[in-house]
């Protein structure tokens, strides 16, 4: 079966598509394989990125797109792909209003001298939240905005890697390969691939990045008109909701818009104060749902994007780093079992405790977070993550460590935190 | 028992011994040596019983002893490394360097090598070294009596050699006035009060994002700004259009402070504060209820400056003005309009209004199968209450809705049948809200504190006496470096057993000046020496208490 | 007489014979010091000096087994000293080596047959190679067979070596063992040169009440024929052996104690408690006032 599939695409040929006003072509990149992508009339946009005419954007394995023409174009695509076809049905024009009512508010914040709009994105996982996300900040980049994008997601990490929230300013239009330009982005250790791991770490963060938000709308005036545009991760039953409620007033959010789930926004409606605008819309018809194992394998290639690059090859440095000249922590002790405690009595706090561990066989191939901080006396909990290292051996004999790291050594400093990320560098 | 000391007996060795010089062949001899030592411990019987197997056995020992204690250090000179004893500046000055020992003993100044007493002494007892002092080779007796007892005590040799012998490399302690990088870590400067650190440290803990040329952006912005919108203005007639509908619905007071001057000068206070009032009579109704409780001027003023600090920094959105699209099945919306062409980038261009009708989007309506709603988990951040209680109701901004829900806390208190507790000048330690755990609690309760040793060192009285940490220890590691020594992994106080025990001052200044670097107490008793370690216990905390 | 010699504070006796006496003889046991030559780093067996106990010193000069010397007295110097040692080390430099040569012509003589076999068996292999050299150009004759096999024959016999190769090799051996000083052994001396005139001095113990109740017990203990070691690793002032420490563990901790001194029961259940913790019997010491020792032993009893 296979390999008639095979034989059948040996010699991919160009697929010529001519769109019409207001659709859009979806496509996916075969597994192992790249796709050409070329505009070679009309105008046309992916995710809210203007292409240029006749400029191939290469796309690799696994990749979802969808072009979309406000004005009718043609592209050709060059490639395999899983799927390809053209849909009319699509909630552009909705989410083209939002922005534009997102670009009122944020008039109307410039004239009276005020804060501009923060929105929160949620939904359930697969849904196009991030998409709507860089749809959003692209239109408002376009307009000449600064918005903020915060990725509360840890299980994507589009801002860094998986394992950490952060926030990021964005300046330019998010580039059609490689999304946006990760310039100075301000990155919190979580360490988990899910909110649950950790809820009280995962508030913690979220308070200390809408602080650290705040502080920066003080300073830069058009970054604070401009707003943020704030991405959650797709749990949004139990303690997710209750993180998003969280989130929401950490952020003092402005504008909540529900993706694809009325009863989710019926009970968002319910509990946010009435000044918080609760809005549902549909997500696009061209969203897939990606099982379980694909999310994994998504989130390792954004470790491996990280240490390697997305289009153009980065290469990472791999050296020793001895055990005396760094200090790992985690964060979050091993809770104690209830049988331990008495009755209707909690912990005091196990999880956000700072735990020193000794570099050990366990630590192999996990990632790990270069803390800012110069000293203890910043709390490594609330500083922000200068980078990462990929563990990638330890020799207990000649307490050493090899590590994969994106600059050459030394490390910038001492303090790192321990990930449960992990990431094998087979190449 | 034993037979009682017998005089007699005494005059078979009178003659004095004499030092042992060895022959020639005595010396060749000695190249044969035997070098295993008998093992310490071995079966020893319960007491002497006057057999003759116990008798063979010690005079087994005896000999074994008598052979091995005659031995002499014996060296080829061309191993042997040579230094003169300086007796005026208490060193021994290396003049022929053969050994590996430089690695990790001794010390270089203006090109010469030295070596301390102690060092000197051990190598010559380890075979390593001839020290000559005016032109004569010193024994190991003479230079026990001439390079220790002064400058370095005999016990403190004793702690130097028995180290040594083991492997460690032991230099002589290091003490530095200046915070360097080990000292920082250790928490040395922990003790800034905690406020100051918190208000250094939002600052400080960010670092890197803010970018450095942040000052400049924003005056760029703030005055690069208006021009840009004026022009928009100008040229744009559907923004204008957007611009008046806006503020027919506002307040002629929000309008005056779409004056883009006003932001930096005396107007925007006092614009803001007015705002607040006029907000305020509109909805002088909801107030009255709100306030019920409390004393009404008190809170009406709270409000007034909550207010004036929030309405500088949020707006106050009027949707309906504002169309954010909403296919909720409680909005009633049946079409998605074309927005203003100047809201968007150049190349959107929507043609045409979007027709909902259900069946055009694939919305997820599912209700949870199970009844448990959300809200059972909101009632932890928010009490349920009475609709006119509700903050998420009544507040108008999140600085409001938060202050409420804080102000709704301590009522909660007031309302509670022991509020009465609290209204003397005597109250209970513990809050009702302080019951979130068990441990938190106790904290409230222990009245008498635990000190830590190393914090509240200075309020304990001065030592007695002055006594410093005599040597750095490192473990056996070839790559030991003397000019870069790195951090000890012990540091060694000598101790006389006939002395008095420090005192806890002197222990916890000692244990301060090591930290985080385990100190010990090397105590000596006539040549046996045995370690101690003072160390500062925290004792555990009993939640089933 | 065994000299003591007293430097900073502490008595040393730097004799081997006199240390090992003093153990064998006088039961004084004291600590030895000082790294053993054989193996100077390690810890288990320590060598000179014996550094002995206050008590031990003041038991050795009350019964007049020792004398004390003056250890700090620096050592002679001058050009005499130090030419007679060098001229001390070049003698031992000249009998080492002529011990070296005549060591090695000894040597020589018991290998000569296995230098003969050596060289016997060096001819064979050149030999043999030329035949095969030989061989390979010219055909194989009969008389070459019968000359090879004469050749196996004739080493059937022990070569030996002849009186000139002998004399050869001798001759060899003087030139190669050269007059390399930094190959010759010197010693480091451990004990200094004695002063048969050196005076004795005076020895200042016991000086408090405390320390002249301790040489008592000391003195006490020894004369009832016990080994006696520092007890302050166990909490006490002397641990009591029946025998040699070498080969018996000690019955008691020895407490010395004023007859006066009233003793909390503290005191008491500490002693008791540690005494049983060690397996030994606590002594409580202390003197009458008619000068006697008075040993008290404490034991706990646990009674159901």
């Amino acid at each position: 079966m296979a390999e008639n599939k095979e034989e059948k695409k040996e010699d991919p040929k160009d697929q010529e598509f001519k769109l019409e006003k207001d659709t859009e072509l979806r496509f996916e990149v075969e597994t192992g394989g790249t796709i050409t992508l070329e505009l070679s009339e009309g105008m046309a946009e992916v995710f809210g990125t203007e292409l240029v005419k006749n400029k191939k954007f290469t796309f690799g394995s696994g990749a979802k797109v969808a072009v979309f023409t406000w004005h009718g174009c043609k592209v050709v695509l060059h490639g395999r792909t899983e799927f390809a076809y053209v849909s009319k049905d699509t909630p552009m024009v909705m989410y083209v209003n939002t922005h534009a009512a997102l670009e009122q508010m944020r008039q109307q914040a410039q004239d009276q001298g005020k804060r501009g709009p923060r929105v929160m994105i949620v939904g359930p996982t697969d849904v196009g939240k991030s998409t709507l996300c860089r749809l959003l900040l692209n239109y408002a980049v376009r307009l000449g905005r600064r918005p903020t994008f915060v990725d509360l997601d840890v299980g994507q990490g589009s801002i860094a890697i998986p394992g950490t929230i952060g926030g990021i300013l964005v300046e330019r239009p998010a580039d059609v390969e490689e999304g946006f330009s990760l310039q100075a982005p301000l990155i919190y250790h979580f360490g988990h691939a899910s909110p649950g791991a950790n809820m009280e770490l995962y508030e913690r963060i979220i308070a200390k990045c809408a602080d650290v938000f705040n502080q920066r709308c003080e300073l830069n005036r058009q970054a604070s008109v401009s707003g943020c545009i704030i991405n959650t991760c797709g749990w949004v039953k139990g303690e997710g909701y209750r993180s998003i409620l969280h989130a929401a007033r950490e952020f003092e959010v402005d504008v909540i818009i529900v993706l694809d789930q009325e009863r989710l926004y019926n009970d968002l409606k319910r509990d946010l104060p009435g000044f918080v605008k609760v809005v549902l819309q549909p997500k696009s018809g061209g969203v897939v749902e990606r099982p379980q194992p694909v999310r994994r394998s998504a989130r390792e290639d954004r470790v491996r994007e990280y240490f390697y690059g997305v289009r153009q090859p980065l290469y990472p440095h791999s050296f020793d780093v001895k055990f005396a000249d760094v200090s790992l922590y985690q964060v979050g002790a091993p809770a104690l079992p209830d049988s331990c405690l008495p009755l209707d009595t909690q912990q005091e706090n196990p999880y956000t405790k700072l735990v020193h561990i000794q570099p050990g066989a366990q630590i192999v191939h996990h990632v790990l977070s270069l803390s800012m901080a110069d000293s203890l006396k910043d709390n490594l909990i609330d500083t922000n993550i200068a980078g990462f290292i990929c563990v990638t051996n330890v020799d207990m004999e000649r307490q050493v460590m090899t590590v994969l790291s994106p600059a050459p050594r030394p490390l910038p400093k001492r303090y790192m935190l321990l990930t449960d990320i992990r990431f094998m560098d087979f190449r | 028992m034993m037979d009682s000391y017998d005089i007699a007996e005494e005059e078979d060795y009178s003659p004095r011994m004499k030092a042992a010089h060895l022959s020639a062949q005595e010396l060749l001899a000695h190249r044969n040596l035997d070098r295993t030592v008998p093992p310490r411990g071995g079966t020893k019987d319960y007491a002497p019983d006057g057999s003759l197997e116990q008798e063979e056995k010690l005079q087994g020992m005896y000999s074994l002893y008598r052979r091995m204690l005659a031995e002499e250090r014996v060296n080829k000179i061309g191993n042997l490394s040579k230094a003169i004893w300086l007796e005026d500046q208490g060193l021994a000055e290396v003049t022929v360097d053969k050994g590996k020992f430089w690695h990790h003993i001794g010390h270089s100044n203006e090109g010469k090598k030295y070596l301390y007493p102690e060092e000197a002494v051990f190598l010559m007892e380890t075979n390593a070294i001839e020290v000559y002092w005016n032109k004569l080779p010193l024994a190991i007796q003479q230079a026990y009596a001439m390079m220790l007892g002064n400058r370095v005590s005999m016990e403190q040799y004793q702690v130097y050699a028995h180290l040594s012998r083991l492997g460690y490399i032991l230099i002589r302690h290091q003490s530095r006035e200046h915070f360097s990088w080990y000292e920082r870590q250790i928490q040395l400067d922990e003790y800034i009060p905690l406020k100051q650190r918190i208000k250094e440290g939002s600052s400080a803990q960010v670092r890197d994002w803010f970018p450095s040329n942040q000052h400049e952006e924003q005056t760029t912005s703030t005055s690069g700004e208006p021009d840009k919108t004026e022009e928009v203005h100008r040229d744009n007639p559907a923004r204008q259009k957007s611009k008046e509908v806006k503020s027919a619905s506002d307040s002629p007071v929000e309008h005056s402070t779409s004056n883009q001057t006003s932001r930096d000068s005396l107007p925007k206070g006092q614009t803001s504060r007015m705002e607040g009032r006029i907000e305020q009579s509109v909805e002088d109704e909801q107030m009255e209820i709100e306030c019920n409780r409390k004393d009404k001027t008190e809170k009406q003023e709270e409000k007034g400056v909550d207010s004036l600090v929030t309405s500088s920094y949020e707006c106050k959105w009027d949707f309906t003005n504002i169309s954010i699209p909403n296919v909720g099945q409680d909005c009633d919306v049946s079409e998605i309009p074309i927005p203003c062409a100047e809201l968007l980038p150049t190349g959107v261009q929507v043609n045409n209004v979007l027709k909902i009708n259900t069946g055009a989007f694939s919305l997820n309506t599912k209700r949870g199968r199970k009844g448990k709603s959300n809200s059972e988990h909101l009632s932890k951040i928010v009490p349920n209450l009475r609709a006119e209680d509700d903050p998420r109701k009544v507040s108008r901004n999140w600085m409001e809705f938060k202050k409420l829900c804080g102000a709704k806390r301590e009522m909660d208190m007031s309302d509670s049948p022991v509020a009465h507790l609290w209204q003397g000048e005597v109250t209970p330690l513990v809050r009702p809200s302080d019951a979130t755990d068990m441990g938190a609690i106790l904290s409230r309760l222990q009245v008498i504190q635990n000190i830590s040793l190393e914090k509240e060192c200075c309020s304990l009285p001065k030592p007695d006496r002055s006594l410093d940490i005599a040597y750095d220890v490192f473990l056996p590691d070839s790559h030991f470096k003397k000019s870069k020594p790195g951090r000890p992994n012990l540091r060694v106080c000598v101790q006389r057993f006939s002395e008095p025990a420090p005192d806890l001052a002197l222990i916890v200044q000692l244990n301060q000046r090591s930290s985080p670097v385990p100190l010990l107490w090397a105590v000596v008793d006539n040549g046996d020496i045995s370690f101690y370690s003072f160390t500062e216990a925290d004792l555990p905390t009993d939640y089933h208490m | 007489m065994i000299d003591l010699y007293l430097c900073h504070g502490h008595v040393y006796v730097w004799n081997a014979s006199a240390a090992c006496d003093l153990r064998e003889r006088h039961r004084i046991v004291g600590t030895f010091v000082g790294a053993l030559p054989r193996l100077p780093r390690q810890n288990v067996r320590l060598g000179r000096p014996l550094q002995l106990m206050p008590e031990e010193t003041t038991l050795l000069l009350n019964k007049g087994m020792a004398r004390l010397l003056d250890g700090n007295i620096p050592p002679k110097t001058g050009e005499d000293a130090a030419q007679a040692i060098t001229e001390h080390r070049q003698q031992s430099f000249r009998e080492q080596a002529e011990i070296c040569k005549s060591d090695r012509k000894r040597k020589l003589h018991e290998m000569a047959s296995v230098i003969a076999k050596g060289r016997a068996a060096k001819r064979k292999k050149l030999a043999q190679k030329e035949k095969a050299d030989d061989e390979s150009s010219s055909s194989v004759s009969t008389s070459d067979v019968i000359s090879s096999l004469l050749d196996q024959h004739g080493e059937e016999e022990e070569p030996r070596l002849s009186v000139e190769e002998m004399e050869e090799l001798e001759a060899k051996l003087e030139k190669t063992t050269g007059y390399n000083e930094q190959a010759f052994l010197v010693q480091i001396m451990t004990e200094q040169d004695s002063e048969e005139t050196q005076e004795t001095i005076p020895w200042n113990y016991p000086t408090t009440d405390t320390e002249a109740l301790r040489c008592r017990v000391f003195q006490d203990l020894w004369e009832k024929g016990y080994f006696l070691t520092s007890g302050g690793k166990f909490g006490g002032d002397f641990l009591v052996y029946p025998g040699d420490p070498f080969r018996y563990h000690s019955f008691y901790i020895a407490v010395c104690r004023p007859r006066t001194e009233n003793m909390e029961a503290l005191d008491i259940v500490r002693l008791g408690r540690l005494g049983s913790n060690v397996k030994k019997t606590v002594l409580l010491c202390s003197e009458s006032e008619d000068g006697e020792i008075n040993y008290t032993s404490l034991q706990w009893t646990g009674m159901n």
